[in-house]
């Protein structure tokens, strides 16, 4: 049967053992944790963790500090695509920007420029103790003193801010989208965190949770590891130089391009339905009194992952066979990065795009709201891997004719026929 | 009708490349048995060759394969065996496995590959090598894999691109036997600029010279056409230069200071480039049998063309282009 002889060949790629080795290693690396299990919060404990709360109150006077301490400094760190970068503003920006804190802060820009006592908040070490320890402590951030105006509306506050992060050239923790996460963090209240609790010991919610977190990881790998086995797959013929010999078979192009691209699909679903496995047993472990429930944190687990797969793959065959392995894995590349940093830890899920991602056992309110947007973003991206498929047993049925300019002369040793 | 099912019938055959054109006006019908594709290199055979493979599509004319037309290349590839020029396969792949995955991509059943795998490395001398990797295989071996995947499906026409190139003279005797001895049941276009392979198991050949037909027939036929223009003569050495000059040599014997020369001669009135040569005075006076001929080269005799001084003639004929054997 074709594609078991296929699925052969996926195997014994070295491509695949490297998909192999990233997968068990971010399993390893990111998503084993402690088996500590999850318990009830207990009120006398007096703390239960942190949240994040989209609270002016909260918000604002944190950021204009923050933005006041780095204006001082004149340097602003920012990660405008996913690394970070120390920015220092020109003169005028520079200006700009006090401008938007004299409208924060009340001061004036002389006020503002001519405070020479600021101090970054840190820590800080010097000197030895009596055990001749070296002595570190924490000094928190010196600043002028000043007051939020009282008719600030946190509309005007979130268009200042958009402003400062358009001057610090995006990237920064004063985009409005980030505020929140930035500095909207406060601590929970016993009610919050018992909600939170009963929400994930719901019945099939505490299964959904751990395999959530499990997707959230194994996401990023295969968001962009399908290319290099897709592509190292496509290759192997132009490599082998066994394209002619292909061609002139009797299989159809659905034939050979859906085999293969099965067979790929079926070989790299397998390790990650073995680290699903290995989620589920061990999570069993950490609650021997419980009976969670599988199926459907199964289902969505499949459902999150799979299109995954299967689009990256379609994407990897198509371009591969269209220009280059090394531009297909140059283009995924690129998408896997961009996306990478455009998409918060957890939080609103796009409806179209190539990662999903919530990494939190909790916030199972956050997670259920979104799920309509996760049912779109995995269909859509479904659709394109079957329209790249489509695409790619078109391109191959075309290559197989002759056809497509001058790239359709290479089915042999690359050189042009006429010249045999 | 009958006929047309058991042949391939090319007619009036173009194809471009870009503006290249490189099939003009092809027509030839190709019956059972070994059939030889000769020209130059660019002549355009590996061009007919990928047409007749469904590698390549046509942009004018028709071509029938056994009563199939080209445009039902799946049909086609039910029923056509190809050995490429350059022959590959999956170096890690072992020559059973090779053997195997083709079949596979033919839609043959299990029991039928096996049975054909088995039959086919017997007849090809590879059994012993069933369980290597490809890339141990000598270059020999790998063409006779070639052909034995061309066969796995027992196709009725089986298409060889130059398969005897770069192979030792054992290797290629054993090739052409090989490929005589499946011409038996079947039609086996045979494509190469190696004449001795073409006159050693063709029977009907074709010319090709820039994408043109310029002969079609038996071998014995282009024999027939070179009679009469090709002569033998001892000279020399010092006038070898001049000889290449005047004539298109086709072979030279060098012993001790004389050189025994083979050269066409008597050819301008069918030379519609008219490309001067120095036996002007021979076409006038006839042939002077055993004596050398007045305007030939002193000592000059007709001597029996063979396969290579007959196609020379063919493209000379033609107004080919031939480049002199001038140093």
């Amino acid at each position: 049967m074709l594609f078991f002889k296929e699925c052969k060949k996926v195997l014994f790629s070295m491509t695949f053992v490297l998909y192999v080795v990233t997968v068990v290693a971010m399993y390893v690396t990111q998503f084993i944790h402690d088996s500590t299990p999850i318990t009830a919060p207990l009120r006398e404990t007096g703390e239960y963790g942190m949240t994040v709360r989209e609270t002016p109150e909260v918000i604002m006077p944190a950021a204009v500090e923050s933005l006041f301490g780095e204006y001082l400094s004149g340097s602003y760190p920012a990660y405008p695509i996913m690394f970070y970068k120390n920015v220092k503003l020109k003169e005028d920006k520079r200006l700009e920007m006090r401008a938007i804190l004299e409208e924060l802060t009340g001061l004036s820009g002389e006020e503002i420029d001519g405070f020479e006592d600021s101090r970054e908040a840190g820590y800080f070490s010097g000197g030895l103790d009596e055990a001749g320890n070296p002595v570190t402590w924490y000094q928190e951030m010196v600043l002028p003193p000043y007051s939020l105006p009282e008719d600030l509306t946190y509309e005007h506050f979130c268009e200042l801010m958009e402003r400062a992060d358009r001057l610090i050239g995006g990237g920064s923790s004063y985009a409005v989208d980030r505020l929140p996460s930035f500095f909207g963090r406060v601590p929970m209240t016993y009610e919050e965190a018992l909600a939170e609790y009963e929400a994930l010991m719901a019945p099939g919610e505490l299964g959904k949770a751990y395999l959530r977190l499990h997707c959230d990881y194994m996401g990023i790998n295969l968001a962009v590891m399908p290319v290099f086995v897709a592509a190292g797959l496509w290759q192997q013929d132009k490599r082998a130089r066994i394209q002619a010999l292909i061609y002139t078979r009797k299989s159809s192009g659905v034939r050979i391009v859906g085999t293969r691209f099965l067979a790929l699909v079926g070989c790299m679903t397998v390790p990650v339905l073995l680290t699903l496995v290995y989620t589920v047993y061990t999570t069993c472990g950490m609650y021997p009194q419980m009976h969670i429930s599988w199926g459907s944190g199964l289902g969505m687990a499949l459902l999150w992952l799979l299109p995954d797969i299967l689009a990256v793959s379609a994407l990897g065959a198509f371009l591969t066979e269209l220009f280059s392995p090394l531009l297909a894995i140059f283009f995924q590349g690129i998408w896997w990065f961009l996306t990478m940093s455009r998409t918060e830890l957890a939080g609103e899920v796009a409806r179209f795009g190539l990662q999903v991602r919530h990494n939190s056992l909790g916030k199972v309110a956050l997670w259920q709201s979104q799920w309509d947007n996760f049912l779109c973003n995995r269909l859509a991206l479904t659709a394109l891997a079957m329209l790249a498929l489509a695409l790619t047993v078109w391109l191959y049925e075309s290559r197989r004719r002759g056809r497509g300019g001058r790239m359709s002369h290479r089915t042999g040793s690359g050189r042009r026929e006429e010249d045999a | 009708m009958k006929q047309q099912s058991n042949c391939i019938v090319i007619s009036h055959v173009d194809k471009y490349y870009g503006k290249k054109q490189a099939l003009r006006d092809v027509d030839l019908t190709i019956e059972r048995g070994m059939f030889g594709l000769l020209g130059r290199n660019g002549a355009g055979k590996t061009t007919l060759m990928k047409t007749l493979a469904t590698l390549h599509e046509k942009q004018g004319g028709e071509i029938s394969v056994c009563g199939i037309p080209i445009s039902h290349a799946s049909e086609v590839r039910g029923i056509i065996g190809y050995l490429p020029q350059d022959f590959s396969m999956y170096p890690n792949m072992t020559v059973y496995e090779c053997l195997d995955y083709l079949g596979t991509l033919s839609q043959m059943p299990r029991a039928q590959r096996q049975k054909r795998i088995e039959m086919l490395l017997k007849r090809v001398n590879l059994s012993e090598k069933k369980r290597s990797r490809v890339r141990s295989l000598s270059g020999g071996m790998k063409r006779r894999l070639g052909i034995a995947q061309a066969l796995l499906h027992d196709p009725r026409v089986l298409i060889v691109d130059e398969p005897t190139a770069g192979l030792d003279p054992e290797e290629r005797i054993r090739f052409r036997n090989l490929l005589c001895e499946v011409a038996e049941d079947r039609i086996v276009i045979l494509s190469t600029h190696i004449v001795g392979d073409i006159e050693a198991t063709c029977e009907n050949i074709a010319i090709l010279n820039e994408g043109e037909l310029l002969w079609k027939g038996t071998v014995s036929q282009l024999l027939e056409n070179a009679r009469g223009k090709v002569y033998v003569a001892e000279i020399p050495v010092s006038m070898l230069a001049q000889a290449k000059r005047d004539y298109i040599v086709t072979g030279m014997l060098r012993s001790g200071g004389a050189v025994t020369v083979r050269f066409l001669a008597g050819a301008e009135d069918n030379n519609p480039a008219g490309r001067p040569v120095g036996a002007t005075a021979a076409a006038e006076s006839g042939r002077e049998s055993g004596q050398g001929a007045r305007g030939l080269l002193p000592g000059a005799r007709e001597a029996m063309p063979n396969c290579e001084d007959a196609y020379m003639y063919c493209l000379y004929q033609h107004g080919c282009e031939i480049a002199g054997g001038e140093e």
